[in-house]
């Protein structure tokens, strides 16, 4: 095998800065974001400085770990309700990590939504500035992809847009700076127009990215999406000075398919790498191939469902690892990877390490890819890689992980003093099934049929079960929810005390509220998620005889997963070079499973969203669970984040506390909580 | 439904077993009685009739007219005694377990595979199979099967590159063992259009059916170098043995299907014979990556390797 020549020819005459789409700029009180020179520098340092968090990940090795150390498990109950922002007018996707850059006062960039992005003063809640691009194919806040966050260097944030482009911005101003426009050419073509037509999808339901940009030594690295939209994935290096394309790695390396499958083998890498930075090694999480049924694309499908290392200087191969080569369950891996020194054998070491969707963690050598340990299960694991049967759903075996997880996009967070890799995972029993039906008079094809149990049978209403993230002091029904919110001293959403900020803010930068509602009003599209997890819906839509799929679903949700501990999904600390699954907090099928990231800090707590609407703090080596704030009465589905500032003598922590991607309840709320030393 | 049943438990590595021969006479037609321990090809073809090969010889005859190109015999020949060679390697690789960091050994083995291939691609093989021979249904299978256990030379051809008379009889019945899971392997046409589903197909794209299975064959095995070296916390030395087996199965279905070309190059071969040789080298190199998939790709907890104690 040789993976070596992966590099994409980059056509000079493709309109590489032409934009396809239209930035609006609303601008409140920008006086506020204090003249901080962020350099390359401060982003190699923002993991060991507890005044700021600088890169999506909190620092190159990705490890989502504060230096900060002001909230300690004896105090971390004591946590108060700086405020809660209420953004974007409507419920939303997210899913992001903000970043925070120190100053008087520390300066928040936080990606709402795929369109949105915000400078908000992050001491008081007060937005700043709000930048909204439209791609062409129109915008939309009913449940497009999310994005996860923006970039930064110097004077300019970055973000990704659903265009497959990369918008710099006056971090002051909030204006445009320059467009990198990554449909310009695809697969070494350059596009017609403004896109290559292959690029030119759908919104919420095509190619895109979704998070956000890598800067290293003057090279911005960012990644595409949709593996189920017959693309091949590509990520790219840009320069930072007026983005021009430097390298393209080819994600389907042709000569290691047969045919020309490579063309649409998917392995699109849209989620956010890490990056070792003493090498310059960029580790690139990669989607499912595609399509889904193997047979067309046989052979491993390199480098899909996993990682690929290159170079951040040029792009070229270092390794690559594949969770489930040949994959045809939508076992991708989008978890972004974490980088981690230890000593092993009386040598230090560095290794990259991630939760698969396969439902284990593999921890890999950083230099060589060479798995070093995969660790016990974190999910339950039920008829794993049994081949689905064709056209016979009935006696298609319940399997386990389900197509949502192990680990989806959730990023994980890694705590070097006690070697504890927090990951969250989902739980679900599955069916899968390829059928053929009748698509058009005389056109047949075939797809797949999902089955997924949610639900136990004779599930009891109101019955309280371990794991359903409900204590008899903080129910999670919305009116007690805010109930809760109160007793703890914060407030809820929407609710005014002296340190909420909520539409109030919005409305203060003018007519910004309510034009930048309308802007984004299209018409209701589906769920696009990540491109691929929702297939259940759409292809059982396609099969049109309602009344016999709702027949034949609630067959099978009467059917017994004995096997199943009906716990829709799980944080737990695991041990990366051991392979031990320290502990795991379940959560019960009532509130679905945990989304979104999680944080440790240099104190032993752990930080992490809930389903029920909670951001709770756990011991990071136990697992014990240390305290509940509440967010909002919706899913949590962000990345907490944690930084000191000084002038307050306060660690803050916020979190965006979106939801709504596996759990009924959507929100937009971004929440901050704060404890004085 | 018959389609897609896993024969995970019908699949032979090599040593046939009395059920394994039963499911196999009982797919063909044959209520096997007390008979059946040990038999070999020869015995089997006694009890299987050849059937009525309806229409097999007229699909060899149109692989052959609709060939583009020439076959070159010579290049056939010496590539054939290359891929010989191979199977003379399969000792060692079992003897090296898992391999070291950049090492080629199983890459090796597929060389003069992949000269063959570029060969028949160049010639237009694969295309003109696809477009004369039928998709791999069931009946399609028990039909060659019966016409395959009929060519006099197989066993020899067989032995040639090493396989003993229980090995010969592995190979055959796992043909026969694992033909519904053969059904899911379509003819490029029959996928999904893409533009009619959004996990169709782009037909264009797609390699026709024999040549996927032949070049999936040789990515998986020019694969394992890496792989195994990667994996190797979780290697056992039961999955080295399965993989080989599995690797020799695929090699020997290509070596039919080079000796079939090779053959026809040299107008010795029937028409019908052609047909059956074709149907039956891709069959076994389809069923034999798919099983390589899951005896050494897909590692679940059960079959892996112990974890190992890391010390720091």
């Amino acid at each position: 095998m040789t993976y070596e020549s992966h590099l994409v020819e980059l056509p000079e005459d493709a309109p590489w800065n032409e934009k396809p789409g239209e930035s609006i700029v609303e601008q409140g009180d920008t006086d506020q974001i204090p003249e901080v020179d962020v350099t390359e520098e401060d982003l190699r340092q923002t993991g060991e400085e507890p005044t700021n968090w600088l890169l999506a990940g909190g620092s190159y090795e990705a490890q989502r770990h504060s230096t900060a150390d002001v909230i300690t498990p004896e105090n971390v109950d004591q946590l108060e309700n700086e405020y809660r922002l209420e953004v974007a007018d409507h419920p939303n996707d997210f899913q992001g990590s903000p970043v925070i850059v120190d100053g008087d006062p520390p300066i928040m960039y936080t990606t709402v939504g795929p369109d949105l992005l915000y400078a908000i003063n992050a001491r008081s809640g007060e937005i700043l500035w709000r930048h909204f691009y439209r791609p062409v194919v129109g915008a939309s806040d009913a449940t497009p992809p999310a994005e996860r966050g923006p970039a930064i260097l110097g004077d300019t944030v970055y973000k990704s847009t659903l265009d497959l482009g990369v918008i710099a911005i006056d971090r002051y101003t909030g204006e445009e700076r320059w467009y990198y426009n990554g449909a310009a050419a695809y697969r070494g073509e350059v596009a017609d127009d403004l896109m290559h037509e292959e690029l030119q999808w759908e919104r919420s339901r095509g190619t895109t990215s979704s998070f956000p940009p890598l800067i290293y030594d003057g090279m911005l690295m960012k990644g595409s999406f949709g593996g189920e939209f017959g693309v091949s994935g590509f990520f790219d290096g840009i320069s930072l000075d007026g983005g021009q394309p430097q390298w393209r790695v080819n994600m389907t390396p042709e000569h290691e398919w047969v045919g020309e499958s490579w063309q649409h083998g998917g392995a699109t890498a849209w989620a956010s790498g890490a990056v070792e930075p003493d090498e310059g090694t960029v580790v690139i999480p990669s989607a499912n191939p595609g399509p889904w049924y193997g047979t067309v694309r046989p052979g491993y499908n390199p480098y899909s469902c996993g990682k690929v290392a290159v170079n951040t200087s040029d792009g070229e191969y270092q390794w690559h690892h594949q969770d489930s080569p040949h994959d045809w369950w939508d076992y991708d891996s989008p978890s972004p990877p974490i980088v981690f020194e230890a000593d092993v054998d009386g040598e230090t070491r560095k290794f990259a390490t991630w939760p698969g969707k396969t439902g284990w963690v593999y921890t890999v050598d950083m230099e060589t890819g060479q798995l070093h340990q995969r660790s016990d299960e974190f999910v339950q694991h039920l008829n794993t890689f049994n081949l689905p049967p064709y056209d016979d759903l009935e006696s298609a075996p319940w399997i386990m992980p389900d197509l949502i997880g192990g680990t989806n996009p959730q990023p994980s967070a890694y705590d070097p003093e006690t070697q504890t890799l927090v990951v969250k995972g989902t739980n679900y029993p599955i069916k899968f099934s390829w059928f053929e039906v009748e698509y058009e008079a005389g056109q047949t094809y075939i797809g797949m049929d999902t089955v997924r149990k949610t639900e136990p049978v004779m599930a009891e209403e109101g019955e309280q079960r371990e794991g359903d993230e409900t204590t008899e002091e903080e129910p999670a029904d919305a009116e007690k929810a805010e109930e809760a919110g109160q007793r703890e001293g914060g407030a809820a959403p929407g609710e005014e005390d002296g340190n909420v900020t909520d539409t109030g803010n919005e409305t203060a930068i003018g007519n910004e509220t309510e034009p930048i509602g309308n802007e984004t009003a299209v018409d209701n599209e589906t769920e696009g998620d990540d491109g691929g997890d929702l297939h259940e819906e759409r292809e059982r839509e396609d099969e049109g005889d309602n009344d016999e799929e709702e027949d034949e679903t609630q067959q099978f949700q009467n059917e017994e997963v004995p096997a199943w501990n009906e716990n829709a999904g799980v944080i737990a600390g695991i041990d990366p070079l051991t392979g031990d699954v320290k502990w795991q907090s379940w959560f019960s099928w009532k509130v679905g499973p945990p989304w979104g990231g999680s944080l440790t800090t240099a104190t032993g707590v752990t930080f992490a969203g809930g389903p029920g609407g909670y951001l709770h703090a756990f011991d990071t080596e136990t697992g014990e669970r240390l305290s509940t704030n509440v967010v909002g009465n919706h899913g949590v589905d962000g990345a907490p984040v944690s930084w000191y500032d000084p002038n307050e003598g306060k660690q803050y922590v916020a979190i965006q506390g979106g939801g709504g991607n596996q759990v009924e309840e959507e929100g937009n709320t971004i929440a901050v909580y704060s404890l004085e030393e | 439904m018959v389609y897609g049943t896993n024969p995970e438990e019908r699949y032979s590595y090599g040593d046939v077993s009395d059920e394994d021969r039963r499911e196999f006479l009982k797919a063909l037609g044959v209520v096997a009685g007390g008979a059946v321990a040990g038999a070999t090809l020869q015995d089997l073809r006694s009890e299987v009739s050849s059937g009525t090969a309806e229409g097999l010889a007229e699909m060899g005859e149109a692989v052959q007219n609709d060939l583009t190109g020439t076959l070159d015999a010579t290049l056939l020949s010496e590539q054939l005694a290359g891929l010989e060679g191979s199977f003379g390697l399969l000792a060692e690789l079992e003897a090296m377990g898992v391999p070291e960091q950049d090492a080629s050994a199983y890459q090796e083995l597929t060389t003069a595979a992949w000269a063959i291939n570029d060969h028949l691609a160049e010639v237009g093989f694969f295309a003109s199979a696809e477009e004369n021979l039928p998709g791999f249904t069931p009946e399609h299978i028990e039909e060659t099967t019966r016409q395959l256990l009929h060519i006099d030379a197989l066993p020899a051809t067989l032995s040639e590159v090493g396989f003993s008379e229980q090995e010969q009889t592995a190979l055959v019945m796992n043909i026969v063992n694992a033909r519904e899971q053969l059904s899911w392997w379509m003819k490029t046409g029959d996928y999904p259009p893409a533009n009619a589903v959004d996990d169709g197909v782009v037909h264009e794209y797609v390699a026709p059916l024999h040549q996927r299975a032949a070049e999936g064959s040789l990515l998986w095995i020019d694969g394992l170098d890496h792989f195994l070296w990667q994996r190797e916390p979780l290697i056992t030395g039961e999955m080295i043995d399965q993989g080989l087996w599995d690797v020799k199965s695929m090699l020997g279905g290509y070596y039919l299907m080079g000796s079939a070309a090779r053959d026809l190059a040299d107008g010795d071969i029937a028409d019908d014979h052609l047909t059956t040789l074709t149907t039956a080298s891709t069959a076994l190199m389809i069923i034999a990556q798919e099983f390589l998939i899951g005896d050494v790709i897909r590692i679940t907890d059960d079959k892996r390797a112990p974890r190992n104690q890391v010390t720091n």
